[in-house]
């Protein structure tokens, strides 16, 4: 589904990945710094490779050597950062509906109430961002996200800043929604039990470049990651 | 007493309202766009700050007066010469102002995470409604700081009104060339009339701008 073979230097840091990904959750796992959130805005084409190339279904989202690219808003991806990121000046409700892709008011907040009671935030509708707690502000990011429809989802250590009840919840959560909406995610995390727990597959991801892949039961990780 | 009020309001509301749209455009794309010669083009728009406010009028009335080409478009269109005119004094205000405009915005601007723009683009969204839905809203206490700011130096222009505009009573005379022109002429009580009722509209506008920035921060 996704495959992706890129570098890019930022700074002095490295980049220099190569995966492949399947349906369902794919968690990119490593230590901090590693390069997982350039990896990242590199799919959703927030940042530009060097060279080398990212395809979705053979379709291409960027290829340096045949000079193609497709930009962040036709590229239909969805991504949930570690801070919400949900825009203070808008309700719950606004928030949500303006990343639905259809011409009418109505029908975008239409859809946005309805992803809204998927990710079960629908009674905050009304309410600003900063009346929500940690947890229901990534909920609601979760649904922003899903509301565009996206080919692919891309969470950036959506729940790191949160308790870890609250994490395993909306982990559960995302389970539930790769499942049933059936959109492959890519999932970066630098904590490996979190790994295990969501993965259909993991990678992971030291020092700028992808050291080990595989299904959960074929990938090893020995103690928490050094930070590098 | 009413005439130049009335006149200075006039000129001052038309002036915010220009350099409002030009200085929140152009802000925009300073803070925000790449191209050759950005900070050539923010060092002259900001030059207004750093000149005399004569000497300005001076610049401005050899641009568009009768003889330049800008003057002799304007009266071939509208029929009447551009300075010496409530437009004219306008234009002097505006770009008397326009620096503390645009300076404030372009800091807003900056200012804002621009993850909240990544996420806008990743959304879906045109570069024009990332800027109008996202960017300017998240810098609009700047913004609103800077038009309040070029609001009362418009209001108070003196020197490049004058200029540009002259001093011709019921037509381009404003307050503070009326408050000049009373003490000109000895007529003392007139000129603390008129600096009183300029202080009393200045200080209500800006308390007006104080509830709207709370109101909708």
């Amino acid at each position: 589904m996704l495959s992706v073979d890129v570098a890019k230097r930022v700074g002095g840091f490295d980049l220099a990945c190569r995966f492949d990904s399947g349906p369902g959750i794919a968690v990119v796992v490593g230590p901090s710094g590693a390069g997982k959130s350039l990896l990242l805005r590199l799919v959703a084409g927030i940042e530009r490779p060097d060279r080398g190339r990212i395809l979705f279904d053979g379709d291409p989202l960027v290829d340096t050597t045949r000079g193609l690219w497709t930009t962040p808003q036709d590229r239909r991806v969805g991504m949930v950062f570690q801070d919400s990121l949900l825009l203070p000046h808008r309700t719950v409700l606004e928030n949500v509906a303006l990343a639905v892709r259809k011409r009418k008011r109505r029908d975008r907040r239409t859809d946005a109430t309805r992803w809204l009671d998927e990710v079960d935030a629908a009674a905050w509708a009304d309410r600003h961002p900063h009346q929500l707690s940690g947890g229901q502000a990534q909920r609601v990011a979760l649904a922003r996200a899903l509301a565009g429809e996206p080919r692919i989802l891309l969470l950036d250590e959506p729940f790191n800043a949160l308790d870890p009840p609250v994490r395993h919840r909306l982990g559960m959560l995302v389970v539930d929604l790769v499942r049933r909406w059936n959109v492959p995610t890519l999932f970066v995390t630098h904590d490996a039990a979190e790994a295990f727990l969501l993965a259909d597959e993991i990678h992971v991801v030291e020092g700028g470049s992808v050291t080990q892949s595989g299904a959960p039961g074929d990938v090893r990780i020995e103690g928490p990651f050094r930070t590098s | 007493m009413w005439a130049p009020l009335w006149l200075s309001l006039k000129i001052t509301a038309c002036a915010t309202a220009l350099v409002a749209v030009t200085g929140i455009g152009l802000g925009y794309l300073l803070a925000r766009r790449e191209f050759p010669g950005r900070e050539l083009v923010d060092a002259i728009a900001s030059a207004p700050i750093v000149m005399p406010p004569t000497v300005l009028g001076y610049y401005l009335l050899v641009m568009v007066g009768r003889n330049s080409p800008i003057g002799r478009t304007w009266e071939a269109v509208f029929g009447s010469p551009l300075v010496f005119s409530w437009q004219g004094a306008v234009l002097a205000a505006s770009v008397a102002s326009f620096p503390f405009c645009l300076r404030s915005v372009r800091a807003a601007v900056e200012a804002v995470d621009r993850r909240y723009e990544d996420v806008g683009r990743v959304m879906g969204l045109p570069a024009w409604r990332v800027a109008v839905q996202i960017t300017l809203p998240l810098a609009r206490r700047g913004i609103m700081a800077g038009v309040a700011l070029a609001f009362a130096r418009a209001l108070g222009d003196f020197g490049t009104t004058v200029m540009v505009a002259g001093n011709i009573p019921g037509r381009t005379q404003t307050m503070p060339i009326a408050v000049y022109d009373a003490v000109q002429a000895f007529e003392y009580d007139r000129a603390g009339t008129l600096a009183m009722v300029l202080l009393a509209v200045a200080v209500l506008v800006l308390i007006a701008v104080r509830r709207l920035e709370r109101t909708v921060a």
